[in-house]
């Protein structure tokens, strides 16, 4: 695996009087990684994200993508390293038709036409909305909306995608949706980082976890690791997931479990002594 | 006991839509009970929970039939004014409903449109303000609070109303988890006061596991069935089938070969107890 991105002492505020949000914050993602980003409201997680998307800049420190600073980087160019996808899509998609909102940001990468449309087609092919092509993006509801988002940050092929709460206000089905092409934009060898409160989806997908706060990084490891210091999680004001806290409150020995099916032999264990 | 709520057959179809949002729904809500309502989107959940305060049909178009008896008091004869002092209704986002300039502000603006006394008024935001445990919080702008202190204080204001139901729309989704424990607890303390009686409508099926007595499961405007929440929760067939979560101890508990639904403990806390007393 290769480095990235290098975060390095980084520290931001939002104005120069403003109250300083991140405290020298140090960092690296590996290509190809699947990170989960943590922490209570106000934490941090999403200025940070936003810093790595390239759409604030630091006040100290440095972040480099593939060695490079970002501070001598064009905005086009770090737009072809990192997709940034918002909380809410609909802050994001501005466009009158589907296939329009897909094509803004290749065309704005400077490619010929027919590069853009084969850019258009496979993002939307990804999302499985192709068929919707010539739609206006709110056709549908906010899943479909969310995945229209999703493919127009694809079809700038960043090697990078932040997820900023990709699956608030989708239900299970939509989620799961969700959370499948996650998988499948990972498996085809970018690199995901996703912010998200919710964390049995964290324990089902990610492979490493941050938990943030206060502007610092408090935890950092597998789900596995993360998930074990609950004492820890609380102070950060993250509880783990409900198969984690059952695991923690029996007493159990060994890993924790973090998924239903790690719980499983144990359950049939004391069920058995029972009978 | 008569029940607070009496939905019968209740159908409504938004004006210019060809399907109808709600289509034969029937239940009834008992003083102190909790009643979940759930189901994927666009299943009606939301437009229920407007037919319960006459915001449907009074303040949409659309075609309304059945009967809902709120009270006693069937809504089509009733305003939305005239049932605000019965059902209190807070929604996803609490800033949709905010208008004063102080959180104080926020709880006094419908008690003075009811024309209640000063000393009345006062009696009942203090009241209204210690239940969510926000007495410190009175001249703060609403606009400047925390997620989950902003819904509390969505629920204060409907809470001074006095109301005998409080229907309350995914009030957790757009919260973090420290503000959803904050609005739990502030139900659970309801709940367990046994005064009112409360209709949930959300997602988080861990939160409805251990909250509700009873949930309704819509889809597309059907109601696909009513069960006690045991019941519900360990009927794997149909959580999969319309798209419900299925809590992650259900989950667990479920993947173990031939056991009963009836054994499968639906709280984290029920399995604590389980799995501590079989080892006893």
């Amino acid at each position: 695996m290769s480095k990235l991105v290098e975060i390095e002492q980084v520290r931001f505020a939002y104005s120069e009087d403003g109250p300083e949000i991140l405290h020298g914050l140090d960092l690296t993602i590996e290509e190809g990684e699947y990170i989960a980003l943590i922490g209570q409201n106000g934490s941090g997680k999403t200025t940070l994200s936003k810093l790595i998307g390239g759409l604030n800049i630091p006040t100290s420190g440095d972040i480099r993508i593939l060695g490079r600073s970002v501070k001598d980087m064009a905005v086009k160019e770090r737009a072809s390293l990192v997709g940034y996808c918002y909380q809410n899509p609909d802050h994001q998609i501005f466009l009158n038709t589907v296939e329009e909102e897909i094509a803004y940001g290749p065309k704005n990468l400077g490619l010929d036409a027919p590069e853009v449309e084969a850019r258009v087609v496979q993002a939307l092919e990804a999302v499985g909305l192709l068929k919707y092509r010539k739609e206006e993006p709110y056709f549908a509801g906010k899943g479909e909306r969310q995945k229209i988002a999703v493919a127009s940050v694809l079809a700038m092929q960043p090697k990078l995608i932040v997820l900023d709460e990709p699956t608030t206000g989708l239900d299970w089905r939509d989620s799961c949706n969700m959370m499948q092409l996650i998988r499948t934009i990972h498996e085809a060898g970018h690199t995901i980082m996703i912010i998200t409160h919710n964390m049995r989806l964290v324990a089902e997908n990610a492979q490493r976890a941050i938990v943030m706060s206060n502007g610092e990084i408090q935890i950092d490891g597998t789900p596995k690791e993360v998930f074990r210091h609950e004492d820890f999680l609380a102070k950060s004001f993250v509880q783990p997931p409900q198969i984690t806290q059952l695991w923690k409150r029996v007493g159990a020995e060994g890993e924790p479990w973090i998924c239903s099916e790690d719980a499983v032999p144990a359950i049939m264990e004391r069920i058995q002594k029972s009978n | 006991m008569e029940p607070l709520v009496q939905v019968s057959d209740l159908k409504w179809t938004y004006v210019g839509s060809k399907r109808p949002a709600l289509n034969g729904i029937n239940f009834s809500l008992m003083p102190g009970e909790v009643l979940g309502v759930t189901g994927p989107s666009g299943a009606g959940k939301t437009t229920l929970a407007m037919t319960i305060d006459s915001l449907i049909p009074n303040n949409f178009h659309g075609d309304f039939s059945g009967k809902i008896l709120v009270n006693g008091k069937n809504t089509t004869d009733y305003s939305v004014c005239d049932l605000v002092q019965e059902v209190g209704l807070v929604f996803q986002d609490p800033e949709s409903q905010f208008m004063g300039m102080t959180v104080e502000e926020e709880l006094v603006f419908t008690l003075e449109n009811l024309g209640l006394s000063d000393e009345e008024i006062t009696r009942r935001v203090d009241h209204a303000i210690r239940m969510v445990h926000m007495e410190d919080f009175l001249q703060r702008s609403p606009f400047s609070l925390s997620g989950g202190q902003k819904q509390k204080v969505a629920i204060a204001s409907c809470l001074a109303l006095e109301p005998s139901i409080l229907v309350l729309d995914e009030p957790t989704s757009e919260l973090d988890p420290i503000g959803t424990t904050e609005v739990f607890s502030v139900l659970r303390e309801l709940k367990k006061s046994r005064k009112i009686g409360i209709i949930l409508v959300s997602h988080a099926t861990e939160d409805l596991a251990s909250f509700c007595d009873r949930v309704l499961l819509l889809s597309e405007g059907n109601q696909v069935c009513l069960k006690n929440t045991q019941e519900f929760f360990t009927d794997i067939p149909l959580l999969t089938q319309y798209g419900v979560q299925i809590p992650q101890i259900v989950e667990a508990f479920s993947k173990v070969p031939g056991i009963q639904p009836e054994q499968i403990p639906i709280t984290l806390s029920e399995a604590v107890r389980q799995m501590t007393e079989v080892e006893a």
